[in-house]
């Protein structure tokens, strides 16, 4: 067998270990109860802002604790708790996906990361006011 | 109702569709002529046609450019490009950074660059003119269409135009276009996002997409290769231009990082965000093109890899394009991406490239027809299907369809490749340069694989209706596997160019790398207790950083004997090599300093990383690492604040102030950091949270308290104790021009460690008595002062309310970033490589002309 054959196919081996290595390592997009079915596993929970509860952040208490409600594609409610400061757009968001998980099945969700979807561009006011 | 506008300047508009329409037209024009040329044997006058043709695409993109940057500097709001993305209060500077936010601006950029590339390449490239400046034409054809704005029937537009006017984008939902005066209501534009109001802004940009344009070059050359036949000629007029398209878009790639670090607040220079990501892969391609295109001059072997390789870079410039602008990565990336309804039109661009490597190889005339009769066969599918119907089942049989013709047209090109090119039988040599050189080269494609994988998870949860997520930890996740690739990558520049090409005298080469590893040794083992890096696997990282560096350095000093003309290449590695090193350190002894220690911790508060933002009253110094911080004041210049962060240094005399800012506007906050730079090391500084002031004194009063005092009494109150210190009988207010007798309440306020001073007075009218209030609101207590005759005699009162009190604060971050300079430095370096490089290919490739070119 030809030297460079032998390496053609070692990196095919390690093309195929990072694809499944990839794979291993991912997240999945879920919701509260999946993720609460999987105590410390990590996932990816897209929802929107209960506006009705409240969003609790004071800085002078603590300044890297943010607590809010979120509900998920399903409509289940769980309470959030993010260890950064309030995000500063994050009254504006219509959509929130949190990334994080259930450390205790009574407990509240830990987000260790939140992205904000802000609505688009050409939805903002329009030009007369 | 026909309403008629006044004020609307139609001219400019109509003169920019005008000259896209030129652009458009003018790009096929020149396309086909360069086809009949090629086609026919460089065919004089067709030559000429698809020359004047391209000179006149030119100007017209170039008047394109000028018309929106008219439409922009005039604030002609009555465009919506205008309104949308500029203002009337920004410089000009800024006014090029509105072209790139806006998508049309972005692909007009590249237009730009493609026009300058191609009149480079007409007067550079000799014989090679006709049949890589149609492929050029052909992406020009592509990039002019997403412009164009024309509506097809009701059912699509193609393109989108930066000519469109305000009232057509918004007509349905805007009341204020029925009146024709409606340009007076307009006053002003949304203006530019205030993140790209920064000067790498203004540069970074048309950098990375001239980066992204030139790598159009070896796609065109190699495709031209395949078409005339002259497989292996191609090669050295399209080495230089290869490099420079290395060099440029990994300039605009770093400059990207520049900016994150220097304005952006996520704490690093990268993140490994799909955007960055699909940036990062066509450059790692291309670099590994490079690499077989060097292999392939020197030694004539890996030429079908070496095509596949510039051939897949621009393909995967393609297909960035299209994650980035097609809004798929929805979920998955912080950047906010809108569709303008391009996808489609983009999705048209990769199918059509795709197929181009086919179609050239292919020569067989039968062959040839089967492959044009399925190919557009499939095609005229998908757009019947796309215009005709909206069932499901249709759509889901199309795209497995349109799979399986993308897998059979990868494999049918691999595999005529193997066809032109039988693969030789000699042995491949351990001991020659090429082998691994090649090596190199698969784990640069590794490196790429992997990142372009996970950036392409929201694509194949699309195709193949799955969920997979992006990784949590973006970083962790990404290091995991980059890391032992960068390993082997720095080992591999580090020893291959001892090797020299066919075969290498062993002896010799042995005692030079051993040598140089010694000696790499020695310095790694300074290098540890400098960076105080402990973990074994950063020092075998570091290793190979630091042996890239020595054994690039002695080849430099020994074999080329100093001679900088040709060490180009060595002086690029040695940048590659203290990128590493700089990337490893500043990254892995990243210390965040703000580290909160005096909240009251709660179960999930144990971990650091979840207390890594501090906050500051104004006023207040803390202690954080080796610096007593202080936030002493801020300041409003125009839309931000700018807040004062006083750093003093514990034990040594150190000071500084630095200032980052902040954005305040809608609730949203732009946070911009500051950062201190030194020699070995940065402090940066960034708020993470600032209190809305416009809120902050809405809180009501509590309902007032009355105490009866004596002098040194304490009040407790619920926001600390107040002293009743003395009697100022003489307290009237200088500005106070009364005859009344007036006595102050000396108080003092004790709010843990902060110590303010109150004096509410007491005033005598005539027969009458009046009081005036003393409100502190950093205490959030207010004061009156009543003095009453009773039967007792004379008793004090102070009455008290309070509130929250109103603190000025900053909640921030500071992160020290040990040794990031040798990661810029790193960069330079690389690009003084690269320049010298390219002077060099370039004398070689022109050196070939000193004999008369025959086909010319």
């Amino acid at each position: 067998m030809k030297t460079i054959n032998i390496v053609i196919l070692v990196v095919i081996a390690a093309a195929i270990a990072i694809f499944a290595g990839a794979y291993a390592d991912s997240s999945t997009y879920a919701d509260f109860a999946t993720a609460k079915k999987n105590i410390g596993q990590e996932y990816h929970i897209v929802g929107t802002l209960n506006k009705e509860k409240p969003m609790v952040y004071e800085p002078m208490k603590n300044a890297n604790r943010f607590e809010f409600y979120l509900l998920d594609s399903l409509g289940n409610e769980a309470k959030v708790i993010y260890s950064e400061p309030k995000p500063a757009d994050f009254d504006r968001s219509n959509k929130v996906v949190v990334i994080g998980k259930f450390d205790t099945p009574e407990g509240d969700f830990i987000a260790k990361k939140i992205l904000l979807k802000c609505p688009s561009k050409y939805e903002a006011e329009n030009p007369a006011k | 109702m026909e309403v008629l506008y006044k004020g609307e300047n139609l001219l400019i508009g109509n003169i920019g569709h005008f000259l896209v329409a030129l652009a458009f037209c003018t790009a096929i024009f020149s396309a086909v002529s360069y086809f009949f040329s090629a086609n026919n044997n460089d065919d004089k006058n067709w030559k000429k046609v698809g020359r004047i043709s391209f000179w006149i695409h030119a100007a017209a993109v170039t008047g394109v450019f000028i018309t929106l940057f008219i439409i922009i500097y005039g604030h002609y709001f009555e465009y919506q490009y205008a309104w949308q993305h500029s203002s009337r209060s920004l410089p000009w500077y800024y006014m090029l950074s509105c072209f790139w936010e806006g998508q049309e601006g972005s692909f007009l950029l590249w237009l730009i660059w493609d026009a300058v590339i191609g009149i480079l390449l007409i007067y550079t490239v000799k014989s090679w003119e006709s049949p890589v400046l149609a492929i050029v034409c052909l992406t020009q054809i592509v990039l002019a269409s997403m412009l164009l704005g024309i509506d097809v029937g009701d059912i699509y537009k193609i393109g989108s135009s930066p000519f469109s006017l305000l009232r057509e984008k918004m007509a349905d939902n805007a009341p204020i276009f029925r009146t024709p005066e409606y340009l007076n209501q307009i006053t002003d534009g949304r203006g530019l996002n205030p993140l790209l109001q920064n000067y790498w802004m203004v540069i970074h940009p048309p950098t990375l997409f001239f980066g992204f344009a030139s790598s159009i070059i070896p796609f065109a050359f190699a495709i031209s290769g395949l078409w005339t036949g002259k497989y292996k000629e191609w090669l050295k007029p399209a080495l230089p231009w290869t490099l420079v398209s290395v060099m440029i878009l990994g300039t605009g790639i770093i400059m990207g990082g520049f900016w994150a670090y220097e304005s952006l607040s996520f704490g690093g220079y990268w993140a490994w965000d799909p955007v960055e990501n699909a940036s990062l892969v066509p450059w790692l391609l291309l670099i590994a093109a490079l690499h077989l295109m060097l292999i392939y001059k020197s030694t004539g072997t890996s030429i079908i890899l070496t095509y596949i390789l510039s051939i897949a870079a621009f393909l995967l410039v393609l297909y960035a394009t299209f994650l980035t602008r097609s809004g798929i990565l929805g979920d998955s990336s912080v950047h906010s991406f809108t569709d303008l309804g391009l996808s489609g039109q983009l999705m048209i661009f990769m199918f059509v490239f795709y197929a181009l490597p086919l179609f050239a190889i292919v020569k067989d005339k039968f062959q040839k027809m089967w492959l044009n009769l399925i190919y557009w066969g499939v095609f005229l599918l998908n757009i019947a299907a796309g215009i005709v119907t909206k069932n499901e089942t249709i759509f889901i049989v199309l795209k497995w369809v349109d799979i399986a013709m993308f897998v059979a047209i990868t494999f049918a090109f691999v595999y005529k490749l193997y066809q032109t090119f039988p693969a030789s039988r000699t042995e491949e040599n351990f001991k020659s340069r090429e082998l691994w050189m090649f090596i190199g080269s698969l784990f640069l494609l590794l490196s790429a694989f992997q990142v372009i994988l996970v950036t392409s998870f929201p694509v194949i949860n699309k195709l193949f209706g799955t969920n997979i997520a992006p990784p949590t930890d973006a970083i962790g996740y990404y290091n995991k596997f980059q890391m032992p690739i960068a390993i082997v990558l720095g080992i591999l520049t580090a020893i291959s160019q001892y090797f020299k090409y066919k075969t290498t005298d062993v002896k010799k080469m042995s005692i030079n790398l051993l040598k140089t590893f010694a000696a790499s040794i020695l310095l790694s083992v300074g290098c540890m207790y400098l960076f105080q890096i402990r973990d074994a696997y950063y020092l075998v990282f570091l290793l190979a950083g630091v042996y890239t560096i020595v054994a690039n350095t002695a080849y430099i000093t020994d074999i080329l004997k100093g001679k900088m003309k040709v060490a180009g290449g060595s002086l690029a590695h040695i940048g590659f090599g203290l990128m590493l090193v700089g990337i490893l350190v500043s990254s892995a002894k990243k210390e965040v300093i703000s580290i909160n220690e005096t909240v009251d911790f709660g179960q999930s508060m144990d971990d650091k990383a979840t207390r890594e933002n501090m906050l500051l009253l104004k006023g207040d110094t803390i202690r954080m690492s080796d610096y007593l911080v202080t936030y002493t004041k801020d300041t409003i210049i125009g839309p931000s604040t700018f807040y004062n962060v006083y750093y003093k240094g514990i034990g040594n005399t150190d000071e500084f102030t630095l200032q980052p800012n902040a954005q305040i506007s809608n609730g949203q906050l732009n946070a911009n950091p500051d950062t201190r730079h030194y020699l070995t090391h940065d402090v940066y500084t960034f708020v993470s949270n600032v209190p809305d002031k416009s809120k902050q004194n809405s809180e009501p009063w509590s309902a007032p308290e009355k105490h009866q005092v004596l002098i040194g009494d304490t009040i407790t109150t619920i926001n600390g104790k107040v002293v009743f210190e003395s009697i100022d009988k003489n307290a009237k207010p200088q500005e106070l021009n009364l005859n009344h007798q007036m006595w102050g309440a000396n108080l003092k306020i004790i709010d843990g460690k902060r110590i303010f001073t109150a004096k509410p007075i007491f005033a005598i009218a005539d027969k009458s008595f009046y009081t005036i209030e003393d409100v502190v609101d950093e205490a959030g207590l207010k004061f009156n002062f009543y003095i009453k005759a009773g039967e007792a005699g004379v008793a004090a009162f102070i009455e008290t309310s309070a509130r929250p009190p109103v603190r000025d604060f900053i909640i921030m971050k500071a992160i020290i970033f040990p040794y990031i300079n040798l990661l810029w430095g790193g960069v330079i370096v690389m690009i003084i490589g690269f320049i010298i490089a390219i002077i060099k290919r370039t004398k070689d490739y022109k050196r070939t002309f000193a004999i008369p070119d025959k086909t010319e």
